[in-house]
């Protein structure tokens, strides 16, 4: 039966409005998505008014000083703050992207904050990833290979083999694209995803792998690949400026070719 | 290599989409080839438009361009259906009744361009 109305839990309450200083002077409101798995509550929207003056420049910064000192329950991840680690995506502004790469300053009005879109919520602002997880163990991202190294040493790459690499090794795993993806978030269970397949496509790509035909056999299917409709939000939200979309069309290059 | 896609059956995936733009472009250009010899003969009343159609070679060619067409729009649902249907909701009985009215309509127009042809 289809269901026309959201989901209990998906039915968003307004929440806490935490005033900043009297003394304040650049205040900038910060709107959070609040949910618990502790308690039957709805999911909420906390404001969290912010002095600027007194506050790094990153929306990372910002959710650091709320926890710090204004509410210690607000959850979320974080690691590296320099967009390396990719553990804290978020969809900050309408974008899926990581908070510590996204500039307080780049968002006009109130910083609305979610978690990624179209994923089960652990708490807060921390999605489950474990699907998303499972499809990357299952493409397999490691090198493989049966031959002896000749030398007994490293397996060496050309300059240009290598190339081939780039707008790919620097993926962080931070689902960004693939919780873009309208198709993503219809077919979860079955297509992959952008992240995974351009993941998927770095092993393709690398000169050293010798599983190139498996690799391709595992994606030819009518989902795991081949629902990627070219709607190219993941490019769109992309915070390492990587283009997963054009990836996919090399994978799709390489199985019309073999 | 693991099973990628554990709850979907396997269907090769390439064969669809590589017909799907094979199709494609033959549509296109067959229905620009139409709309050009359409265009040149002037105006179109019944009489006209019967014995353009019972010409041999406008027969093969609208032939060709409703198989390909039908054959496209085919392909095409099957890919809506597969995107919004999920499998425990019938996505594999919606298909094959799509693949089957798409056959029906091709059987019918074939059935049509014959008629006027004079080979049925």
């Amino acid at each position: 039966m289809a269901e026309f109305r959201l989901p209990k839990n998906s039915q968003i309450t307004d929440g806490i409005t935490h005033k900043a200083s009297d003394h304040a002077a650049k205040v900038k409101t910060f709107k959070i998505y609040r949910w618990s798995p502790d308690d039957d509550a709805q999911p909420r929207i906390d404001s969290f008014e912010i002095d600027l003056d007194d506050c790094g420049p990153m929306v990372l910064d910002a959710l650091i000083k709320i926890k710090n000192e204004k509410d210690s329950s607000l959850t979320f991840r974080r690691s590296c703050r320099e967009g390396i680690c990719g553990s804290c995506s978020m969809n900050i502004d309408g974008t899926n992207t990581l908070a510590c790469l996204k500039s307080i300053s780049d968002v006009k009005g109130d910083v609305k904050i979610y978690p990624l879109p179209h994923m089960p919520v652990v708490k807060d602002l921390v999605p489950d990833l474990s699907n998303a997880y499972r499809q990357l163990t299952s493409i397999e991202p490691w090198l493989k290979n049966d031959s002896e190294v000749a030398d007994g040493g490293e397996r060496r790459q050309s300059p240009a083999e290598r190339e081939q690499l780039d707008g790919l090794w620097e993926c962080v795993l931070c689902f960004s694209c693939s919780t873009a993806c309208p198709s993503y978030w219809w077919n979860s269970d079955e297509y992959l995803g952008p992240a995974v397949l351009l993941q998927a496509y770095r092993w393709i790509s690398d000169s050293r792998d010798e599983q190139k035909r498996e690799r391709l056999d595992a994606l030819d299917d009518s989902f795991s690949l081949y629902r990627c409709h070219t709607i190219m939000n993941c490019a769109k939200t992309c915070p390492k400026g990587l283009n997963p979309g054009k990836a996919i069309a090399g994978i799709k290059s390489e199985m019309a070719q073999r | 290599m693991a099973q990628i896609s554990a709850k979907h059956p396997r269907e090769p995936g390439f064969g669809h989409w590589r017909w799907q733009r094979i199709s494609a472009v033959a549509t296109l250009g067959l229905m620009l080839y139409f709309t050009y010899l359409v265009a040149s003969i002037g105006p179109l009343d019944y009489s006209v438009a019967m014995a353009f159609v019972a010409s041999p070679q406008h027969a093969v060619a609208l032939a060709i361009m409703v198989i390909a067409g039908l054959f496209h729009a085919a392909l095409g649902v099957q890919m809506i259906i597969e995107d919004y249907i999920p499998l425990a909701s019938g996505r594999s009985v919606l298909v094959t009744i799509a693949r089957g009215v798409f056959a029906i309509a091709a059987m019918a127009s074939l059935f049509s361009v014959g008629m006027i042809a004079g080979l049925i």
